[in-house]
């Protein structure tokens, strides 16, 4: 039997004495892509943390992949809200997304460029941008050079942090097709505030406001909308037939 | 004149070769402050071996090396007011150091040279010492080369690609601090902190990788270090504050050139 991608029983997180996340329970097999909506401060991002073992629950259960977050993290490709390195770094973006995947026993004094990274730096369309100086690049260009550093190492799934956050109509277009064919072989869990990514690639929904509720993207209506953003979102019937944005 | 200060030129060559591959490391991961830290830390262990009578570069060591870990762990901790428990480690340490020095009666004499350091002064020992240490930091720089860039580059990936990316940082902070205080040998505890960050900074202002950046920062710290303990011996001035000073011309130089080219 397949483990569940993501299996959450009772985890609650507490930080400084505020429960940020409160009683989440979960079970959902990763045959998709999870878009989770959530108004802000509704412990979306601590979420992502806790299920890549970046904190630990104060209560409860939690397995990605059929196993505690720490021991699978590996396997998973994290994408934060905010980029974690130094910006200031001097390297180029080929050499950047070549380090990222670094092996055992870590030796050596620089890592090649693979054909998988190439590949994936003409998909994402940044293969002009190899020799280019990290610090240099523009925020939408960045999140496809750390998407790039992420996809090129296989990963068995994928967490992304509003990947869409900095990038143009078409750096998002591109985001979202390749997010819609890679839910197809790795299960995909992408927080955002672009309701219009929910018709392109959602399956499912998690609605995350200190408490989570998994839906089925056709069952999200407007009246889901306002409760969880307590704000009159108005949703459109697109053309398959179910309540989108 | 040469063969007199034979020590004094090996010692000079080999500090300046580990100051040179560790300097583009502080600038980068912006740890001048805590090579301050250390630096004065150390003057914690030097008056505990005065004062107990063990070996004070042993001393030195020990308590830069508990400094620099002190200091990293409260950083994991803790976000908040970094600037201020840097500077809170760094004085403690000297005012330790301080107190410890003055209970051993007769001893305030040689206060002026682990402040300011004299590379005249070094032994063969000295010698052996500083060579040992520049071979062992410069082996550790090329095996670990990659991982010491991931470490330095994003420790969040790192971590979560299971690097074990915190053991890096340590050792790193480890290798800063013997460093440190095997430099102040040299330039002294008040002025170590600019040999460990000038070249660096030097080698940013030309460089695009790491690799290219420890290279300049060697040649750079080779020539003022060398240049300055060549001035020392013929113009009789204090040898510190000439390799420091030659090191501030050369980064205002540096500076100015880049903004005029750019």
């Amino acid at each position: 039997m397949t483990p569940s991608a993501i299996y959450m029983s009772g985890v609650s997180y507490e930080v400084g004495g505020v429960r940020v996340l409160d009683d989440l329970s979960i079970d959902w097999d990763g045959q998709s892509c999870l878009v989770v909506l959530g108004p802000n401060g509704g412990g979306k991002t601590t979420w992502l943390r806790l299920l890549v073992g970046l904190i630990e629950p104060t209560t409860g259960q939690l397995e990605v992949l059929g196993a505690p977050p720490l021991k699978v993290r590996h396997r998973i490709g994290y994408l934060p809200q905010r980029p974690t390195h130094l910006r200031h770094y001097p390297i180029s973006v080929s050499d950047f997304i070549a380090l990222g995947q670094l092996k055992r026993p870590w030796l050596g004094m620089r890592a090649p460029v693979s054909d998988a990274i190439q590949q994936w730096m003409r998909s994402l369309r940044i293969d002009q941008l190899a020799s280019r100086p990290l610090s240099v690049l523009s925020g939408g260009e960045l999140q496809r050079v750390l998407l790039a550093r992420l996809l090129a190492n296989q990963p068995d799934m994928l967490i992304l942090d509003e990947p869409t956050s900095a990038m143009d109509p078409g750096g998002e277009s591109t985001l979202f097709s390749m997010v819609a064919s890679l839910s197809l072989t790795i299960p995909i869990v992408m927080v955002t505030h672009d309701l219009t990514a929910i018709p392109q690639i959602a399956t499912h929904i998690a609605c995350l406001n200190q408490h989570l509720v998994l839906h089925h993207a056709r069952d999200i209506t407007t009246d889901t909308m306002q409760s969880l953003y307590d704000f009159p979102i108005h949703l459109n019937t697109h053309r398959h037939g179910h309540d989108v944005s | 004149m040469a063969m007199m200060f034979l020590d004094s030129y090996l010692v000079g060559f080999f500090l300046a070769l580990v100051c040179g591959v560790v300097s583009p490391l502080v600038v980068i991961k912006r740890l001048s402050g805590l090579t301050g830290s250390v630096s004065h830390t150390s003057f914690a262990g030097i008056g505990a071996a005065v004062l107990w009578g063990f070996n004070p570069l042993w001393g030195a060591m020990l308590s830069g090396v508990m400094a620099a870990l002190l200091i990293d762990t409260i950083q994991q901790k803790t976000r908040d007011h970094q600037d201020t428990l840097l500077a809170l480690v760094w004085v403690v340490g000297m005012a330790v150091g301080l107190l410890l020095l003055h209970f051993r009666q007769g001893y305030t004499a040689d206060l002026f040279g682990y402040l300011f350091g004299n590379i005249l002064l070094v032994s063969q020992q000295d010698t052996w010492v500083m060579m040992g240490w520049a071979f062992f930091v410069v082996g550790l720089c090329l095996t670990f080369f990659q991982l010491i860039q991931l470490g330095c580059v994003d420790e969040e990936y790192a971590l979560i690609r299971q690097v074990p990316v915190r053991w890096v940082n340590r050792v790193m902070l480890s290798v800063l601090a013997v460093t440190t205080v095997l430099a102040s040998k040299g330039v002294g505890i008040l002025l170590v902190m600019a040999l460990l960050s000038i070249p660096g900074a030097i080698a940013g202002l030309l460089c695009r990788t790491l690799a290219s950046m420890m290279l300049v920062s060697v040649g750079v710290a080779l020539g003022c270090v060398l240049g300055g303990l060549w001035l020392t011996t013929w113009f009789n001035v204090p040898s510190g504050p000439t390799m420091i000073l030659f090191l501030a011309g050369l980064y205002g130089m540096g500076y100015v050139a880049k903004r005029i080219t750019r």
